[in-house]
């Protein structure tokens, strides 16, 4: 009995390990830009997806709405993605949108709970368009735009 | 939360191992003490002890383990632990599809067939303390409630913002007040008796008869709904802010970063709201946004609800704009242009009238206006800058003008005039605490009894503690001077001094 408890003790302190160093390496990993597989254009701009975004800009040059999902303030691909497109920082970010509000300007882009819904959003919108990690990607959706190091760059 | 995220796709190995560890441990636990239990039930039972289950004792008091139990697994037994490993790493992907389906399916996109999305209820309100200085000699100081330090109940807004269908949206802007109650409504003497407005009464829904109540003034600050189908053109039609300038649109005190208001915005050079439609839309080129908004309304709403006639008032702003997060630029030009009127029904006896009364209508004011503005706007990193100016001409017609200065020249009428201002605001917010100082200057000509030059300084310091709670405090210093005319009273009496502060927060 002792022994099976030290073997399963070992595989919980393994499996943990396993689960930081994943994560210090996934620190690195690119954020990218998805829009649905329907939408025609192959790369977004920044100048082309930051209106998006300030939801200043509601449909896309090829026609149809640009409808936009972001990840909740406090998730860091959120913080990342806005820190880059949008030029803020997460208290800039915060007072940006209520700033809009008491304007009585257009309203942010709808928020969903977690990268799985942004996908599954994006998928299921012929002109949505959201951000996730390289590697969740899958093949439901279209990489426009990536975010490696700060800097925003086409796919 | 970014873990969370990680843990989604990283190399999928670890990660369910380590949240199978948590899972199967407690569980793997629970077998060894279930056994441990079963092992005393069995030792009890070939012990030949003849009492009853009931009777036996709690499995938590049994002995120990036989030493049995605690020998190193089999190599069936790890297979064994494998197996329910693999399992619970099965289900555990199930559940995390499941999820991940669930959210996608529930996101706001799918709310409802009809692309609505729920409604948003939220805003804005400021309280804090003021002081006023007015020389005690000026008429002013006896007009306005001024030479005291009073605590005040600033602004409490509260939105309401429907889209309960896809490219219509409806805003409700709601204003609560404790006005009219206090207010002078007859100063005596040679105008009759001193009386105040009280709103008082008898609490009507009260549980007592003789609760006291007080009521106030709800004021509706805007009311509208859009169809926003087209980026290009929307169409806005309602009670709406004139699209004119900065101020006017920032509207709200955590958006506007003094607390103090231009005279142009106080003295109402445009109307600030104004009931009819507006079209606006917008297009990019580049960074570069290029926006575009024309109304068309009753014009002033001053005087009355109504259009009194079929003059229309007709306003247009354009602005290019480019926004970039550490950059943000701002131009932007406004004109409004309107007729006013103030209409006078008197009923007399008529012979010859419908049971013998008839109604004569006489214009007692008419104008005609022209207001045209041009503002700046600029956030450099943590620096923002406002500038806007504004000439307004204003022209009435022959017999039909308004009174001029009812304290200081009695009997008198406005004349035709030009009115022209300016501002400058230089903000920055500093590094600490959210420190943010300012600076303001505004100049404002036009035509008075009691010089025709205002010139407004101010410096003020908002503290930033988050985005939704500021602490804003102002001192102002406006002088009265001659520019173009002599006035023939000592201009400097109704200088004034002001010091603000406000507790705002945004909800």
């Amino acid at each position: 009995m002792k022994t099976r408890r030290t073997l399963l003790l070992a595989l919980c302190v393994w499996g943990t390990v396993g689960v930081w160093a994943q994560s210090s390496e996934a620190g690195g990993e690119a954020l990218v830009v998805i829009v649905n597989k329907s939408n025609p254009g192959s790369s977004l701009g920044l100048s082309d997806l930051r209106p998006v975004f300030q939801t200043t800009k509601t449909s896309w040059s090829s026609g149809g709405d640009a409808i936009p999902f972001n990840l909740p303030f406090d998730n860091g691909l959120r913080q990342e993605f806005d820190r880059v497109v949008l030029g803020l920082e997460p208290d800039r970010v915060a007072r940006y949108w209520q700033d809009r509000k008491i304007r009585g300007g257009a309203r942010a882009p709808k928020q969903v709970a977690s990268v799985g819904a942004v996908l599954a959003a994006v998928a299921a919108n012929p002109g949505a368009v959201g951000y996730l990690n390289a590697g969740e990607v899958n093949g439901t959706v279209k990489v426009v735009a990536k975010i490696v190091g700060g800097k925003f760059s086409a796919p | 939360m970014p873990r969370t995220h990680v843990f989604h796709t990283g190399f999928g190995f670890a990660v369910p191992v380590a949240l199978i560890c948590a899972l199967v441990t407690p569980r793997v636990f629970a077998q060894a003490q279930a056994q441990a239990q079963a092992q005393a039930q069995a030792q009890a039972q070939t012990q030949g002890d003849a009492t009853s289950p009931a009777d036996a004792p709690p499995a938590a008091e049994a002995p120990p383990p036989a030493p049995a139990a605690a020998a190193t697994p089999s190599a069936a037994e790890l297979a064994t632990l494998r197996a329910e490993l693999d399992e619970l790493k099965k289900s555990l992907n199930e559940v995390k599809e499941q999820q991940t389906a669930a959210e996608g399916s529930g996101s706001p996109a799918d709310d409802s067939a009809t692309g609505g999305e729920p409604l948003k209820i939220y805003g804005f309100m400021d309280m804090g303390a003021q002081h006023i200085w007015v020389n005690p000699d000026s008429a002013v100081s006896h007009v306005f409630q001024v030479n005291n330090t009073s605590f005040v109940v600033g602004n409490v807004n509260l939105y309401f913002d429907a889209q309960p269908i896809k490219s219509f949206r409806g805003l409700l802007e709601l204003r609560f007040t404790n006005a009219p109650l206090g207010d002078i409504v007859n100063y005596g003497g040679l105008a009759g008796t001193f009386q105040r407005k009280n709103t008082f009464s008898y609490d009507p829904g009260g549980t007592a008869i003789n609760a006291p109540m007080w009521g106030a003034t709800v004021i509706l600050e805007r009311a509208w709904i859009e169809w926003n189908e087209h980026q290009a053109l929307k169409v806005r039609v309602g009670y709406f802010f004139t699209p004119f300038g900065i101020w006017n649109a920032d509207h709200g005190t955590p958006t506007l970063i003094s607390l103090a208001l231009p005279q142009f915005i106080v003295q109402r050079w445009m109307p600030i709201r104004q009931t009819g439609v507006m079209l606006y839309g917008n297009a990019f080129a580049g960074d570069w946004e290029f926006g575009y908004a024309g109304t068309l309304s009753n014009g002033r709403q001053e005087i009355s609800n109504y259009n009194f006639d079929n003059n229309f008032g007709l306003g247009a702003r354009v602005y290019a704009r480019r926004e970039t997060g550490r950059v943000n630029t701002t131009f932007g030009l406004s004109y409004f242009t309107g007729k006013t009127l103030e209409n006078q029904i008197d009923v007399v006896a008529s012979p010859t009238g419908i049971n013998g009364i008839d109604f004569v209508d006489t214009t007692k004011v008419a104008y005609t206006e022209h207001v045209m503005g041009a503002d700046f706007s600029l956030d450099l990193d943590a620096t923002r800058i406002r500038a806007e100016g504004v000439v307004r001409r204003q022209v009435f017609r022959p017999g039909q003008r308004t009174a001029g200065d009812l304290l200081f020249a009695p009997g008198s009428f406005a004349p035709d005039q030009w009115q022209e201002t300016a501002y400058v605001l230089v903000a920055n917010q500093l590094p600490w605490f959210g420190i943010e100082p300012f600076l303001w200057g505004e100049a404002q000509a036009q035509p008075g009894i009691l010089g025709d030059l205002v010139l407004v300084g101010s410096v003020g310091v908002n503290v930033h503690f988050n985005s939704a709670i500021q602490w804003k405090n102002q001192v102002t210093r406006a002088a009265f001077t001659n520019w173009l005319y002599t006035s023939p009273y000592d201009t400097s009496l109704n200088n004034v001094s002001s010091v603000y502060s406000r507790l705002v927060m945004a909800f």
